[in-house]
Formats: structure tokens, sequence, C-alpha cells
């Protein structure tokens, strides 16, 4: 949904919103998720 | 008052039920607990160091957390937008690596010393003969953890107010005495499993409701664009100075210096099993700010004007949300989650209260090198409870003002004095005890002096300067003083996982 919003957002001329969205996307969806990957892959490291 | 019965409204006999079956559920707990608890106080502060990594991450996240995640989080994210999230991200980082590394050594360390709290980890350490250094740190948790036990309660009797339109007062007296029932009777056990269940009851209500309201506002996508179309700061996460970001991330110094969550470290039945406890708490951790996070930006788009709120306080925003979007039984669990984050809180915290004077004070320095019954700590360490709860009640009752100006500085004051001290402490061989009073007081102090200046409190959140303060000062002093003749055996226990 968020991707068929900024596909939206990139044909039409308010361009600059885009930079915001992809920010948002990054922020609020990948970066959670790096986390805890990041969280997996250092409580691995650690055991080793 | 008149605009927050508007959520009371909303409190029919379903969600009654769910809310009072939950309270029920707490007792039962407590009760089950109580056998284990009783035999001596290594139980009733610490769970005898036989808690599993479920019950110890849940724990230790959510006893961290209390209801500023909910109601002010939630508020945050309304005000401000995504940019909110700093708030957030800042402890999430600094307590992985506390589960990771810092607890580690501290449950070894505290383990084979046979401490049950921090001042006792502190004294072992530092070999602290007099009982000074001992002394200072009870005296810095006692006025901190009063003011913040204290705040929870007034935290709670608001929460009643507004859920059940009863009298705050009233409120409070309920949420101390469901509060002092189960810790009471079933000790840290109790207050650990009684975390994990409402950790549980955070997540649904965290991760519930941000989805209900997005999808019956259309979806993800019109959301955004309502947002953006109001104000483009309710989409940019960097919509933020540099000095408000560093002091959002800065909220997660204080983790490492509040006691109640470096307990729940040391109550882990094995050191290894840590790791996977830093990963599920990580989840934990993940999924309910961000849920607090969206619920705040969904609340933007349904409610454009704070005014539109109850009371025009965006506290009131998650409840509001719930009652309006929620059939009645979810309602009453979100409610049921908002006590369950000021109760997990509450708890953990009478527990470092009262285990801080009965070993701490009585057991260590008032009855030193004696041979004290084990049952008749526990009997004292229940009185001990009971009395703090009731001078908590009496200072919320009595000096509200003055709850909320120590609980300013309670995680902030905690954390800049306790954080790195210990970190130095546990990672730090050349740290020496003359180091660690220096930056106690200077922790402490910097973090009161920064608040009360206006043009540094307006430029910085007083925990980041109040840490780095007391981080330079107790490495500083040490380097000067005669360093610590038994810091290699302390190393080598830290080091031991068996």
């Amino acid at each position: 949904m968020t991707l068929t919003f900024l596909l939206l957002y990139c044909v039409n001329e308010n361009r600059e919103t885009i930079f915001y969205m992809l920010s948002f996307l990054f922020v609020m969806f990948i970066l959670p998720v790096l986390i805890i990957a990041v969280s997996v892959y250092l409580a691995h490291k650690t055991g080793r | 008052m008149q605009d927050m019965h508007q959520i009371a409204e909303g409190f029919d006999s379903y969600a009654a039920g769910a809310f009072i079956g939950y309270l029920l559920f707490l007792i039962i707990i407590g009760i089950y607990s109580n056998r284990f608890s009783s035999k001596g106080i290594s139980e009733f502060f610490i769970g005898g160091r036989k808690m599993n990594r479920f019950v110890v991450a849940l724990s230790a996240v959510v006893s961290g957390r209390s209801a500023w995640l909910l109601l002010g989080v939630t508020g945050m994210a309304y005000a401000r937008g995504p940019s909110a999230v700093w708030a957030v991200a800042g402890y999430i980082v600094v307590e992985l690596f506390l589960f990771l590394y810092y607890a580690r050594r501290l449950r070894n360390f505290t383990g084979k010393r046979d401490c049950i709290t921090i001042p006792d980890f502190f004294a072992e350490r530092f070999g602290d003969e007099n009982g000074k250094l001992r002394i200072t740190i009870v005296l810095i948790f006692i006025v901190f953890m009063i003011g913040y036990i204290s705040a929870q309660f007034v935290a709670g009797g608001k929460a009643f107010a507004s859920g059940f339109g009863l009298e705050m007062n009233t409120g409070m007296l309920i949420t101390a005495v469901i509060v002092v029932a189960y810790t009471i009777v079933g000790g840290f056990l109790a207050v650990s499993l009684t975390d994990m269940f409402q950790a549980i009851l955070m997540i649904l209500a965290l991760v519930v409701l941000p989805v209900v309201v997005i999808f019956n506002f259309g979806g993800l996508s019109i959301l955004l664009e309502q947002l953006a179309a109001m104000n483009v700061i309710y989409v940019d996460p960097f919509a933020i100075s540099a000095g408000a970001a560093i002091g959002f991330l800065g909220i997660g110094l204080g983790s490492p210096g509040n006691p109640h969550i470096l307990a729940r470290y040391m109550s882990i039945d094995d050191s290894r099993q840590l790791r996977s406890a830093a990963v599920i708490g990580t989840i934990w951790n993940v999924l309910m700010a961000w849920g607090a996070v969206f619920i705040g930006l969904a609340g933007r788009a349904y409610y454009p004007d704070v005014a539109m709120l109850p009371a025009a306080d965006t506290e009131n925003l998650f409840p509001v949300l719930a009652q309006q979007h929620l059939p009645p039984v979810l309602f009453g669990i979100v409610l049921a989650s908002i006590f369950a984050a000021i109760m997990s809180t509450a708890d953990s915290q009478l527990l470092v209260a009262a285990s801080s004077i009965v070993r701490d004070v009585y057991e260590k320095i008032i009855r030193k090198g004696e041979k004290v019954d084990q049952k008749r700590l526990v009997l004292y360490s229940r009185m001990v409870v009971f009395i703090i709860v009731v001078l908590s009640l009496l200072f919320g009752y009595l000096a509200e003002n003055l709850v909320f100006w120590l609980v300013l500085f309670a995680w902030a004051g905690l954390g800049a004095a306790i954080g790195p001290t210990s970190i130095l402490a546990l990672f730090w061989k050349r740290t020496t005890r003359a180091g660690i009073f220096a930056g106690l007081f200077s922790g402490t102090s910097v973090t009161i002096i920064w608040y009360f200046i206006p043009v540094l409190k307006n430029s910085l959140y007083e925990l980041v300067p109040g840490f780095i303060a007391a981080f330079a000062a107790t490495w500083l002093v040490s380097l000067f003083t005669k360093p610590d003749k038994h810091s290699e055996q302390a190393f080598r226990e830290m080091l031991d996982d068996h």
C-alpha cells in the first residue's frame, strides 16, 4: 500500500513529498526489522 | 473531569468483566508464588536466580516502560509525528547491549558473590568494608524510588478516573492495594510472572489497536496522504532538531542505572540464556514502541485538533481511540494494559526499594556479621513493602507536585549516577571505589543543576550531560587513586559463565 502510494507520488508533480515518504518507509518499517535482525546476529555471534 | 467521562462511558459490563478478570488473575499469581518466595530473601527479591529467559526478557522490558509508553509516547507521536520514534529507538538499542554484554557480567558476579541488590554488587566489587558506598547508593535509590512508586500510583489514580469515572484518590488506593497484595504475597516470582502476563496484554493493545484504527481509516496510504496534507512533519521522521534527537536517543542511557531493570538480569537461571532473552526482549520492545508511534499518527488523522481529545490532553488519545474502535472486551483489555504498564513498573520498584532497606541497611549494616534467620528477613521484607506503599500513597496524596518533580529526575538521576559507574565497574578493571563516589556525586548533581538552568534544559535532556559527567569523573578519579587489588579476581568471576 505504501509502495503504491509512493509510486503515485512519483508520477505526480509533488515530488518533494517522496523524500518524506521514503524516510517514513525506512524509519517506520525497515529500521525496526533491522534492529531485530541485529539482535539475532549479535546473540548468535556472542554465543560462538 | 466531565470530558474524561467520555472514556468511562464506553466501559460496559463486558469491558468490566475483562478488566476484573485481569485483576483476579494477578492475585492468583501472587498466591501461586507465595510458597517459593517465602523460602528466603534471595527468593523474595530476585526469585532465587531461577527465572527463565522468557520471564526475564519480558519482565525487564515492561518494568522499564511504565505508562509513559502507552500514554506519553502515543501523545508525543500525535504532537510531533514519526520523529517520536527516536524517543524509543535509543532505549531499545541500549537494552539490547545490556542483555548481551552488561547483564552477563552482572549475573555471573552477583551469582558467585551471593549479591541480591545493586548496592550489594558495588559493595562486593569494591570491598566496601565500612558500608559507606553501600549506604550512599541506598540513599540515592530510596529518594528516587519513593517518588517513582508514588508517581505510578498517581498515574493509576488518573487512569481509574478516566476509565471508570472514579475519584482520583480512590483510584490511587485501588492501584496500591492490588500491587501490594500480589507483591507481599508472592515476592519477585509473582512480580515477574505478572510482568510477563502484563507484557502480553501491552503488546496485544499496542499491536491490535493501530492495525484496527488504520484499517478503519481506509488503510495506511490514505492515512499518510491525509497526514502529509495536514503538515509534512506528520510524515517526516527527521523533523527534529539535533539537540532534541540526541536528548531522545539519550533516554536509553537511563536503562543501565535503573535498579528495577538490573534486578531482572540478576535473576536469570543461567547467564548464557541472556542471549535469547536479548532477542525476545528486543522483539517485544520494538513491537510495543512502534505500535505506540503508529497509534499517535493515526490519532492525529482522527483528531486533527487537540481540543477534540478529552480534556484536550494528548495522553487521553490511547484510551479514547480504543473506546471508539474496539469491541467492549478488547476495550477492557486495553484499559487493563494501561494498568499493566503502571503496575509492572510499580511492583518492580517496590521490591528494589524494600530490598535496599532489608538487605543493605538491616542485614548488611545493622546486623553486620550476624546470622539472620531467612524466614524472619522475608517477614521484614513484607512489612517494609507495606510501609513503602503507605509512604508512597501519602506522598502522592499530600505532595503530588513534589512527586512529579522527583519522578522527572528518577529516570535521569538514577541513569546518570548508577549507569556509568556500573558500566565502568563491570568493564574497566582500573575503576576504584573513590572513582565510584565521584561518579555518583557528579551524575546526580549535574542532572539536577542542568535541569534548573533553562538555557541548558531547553538545549539537551539532562540525562545526557549527567551521564557524560559521571563517566568522566569516575574515570579521572580512578586514574589518580590506588587501584583495587581484588579487580583481577572480580573480572575472572564476571567472565566465568559456570
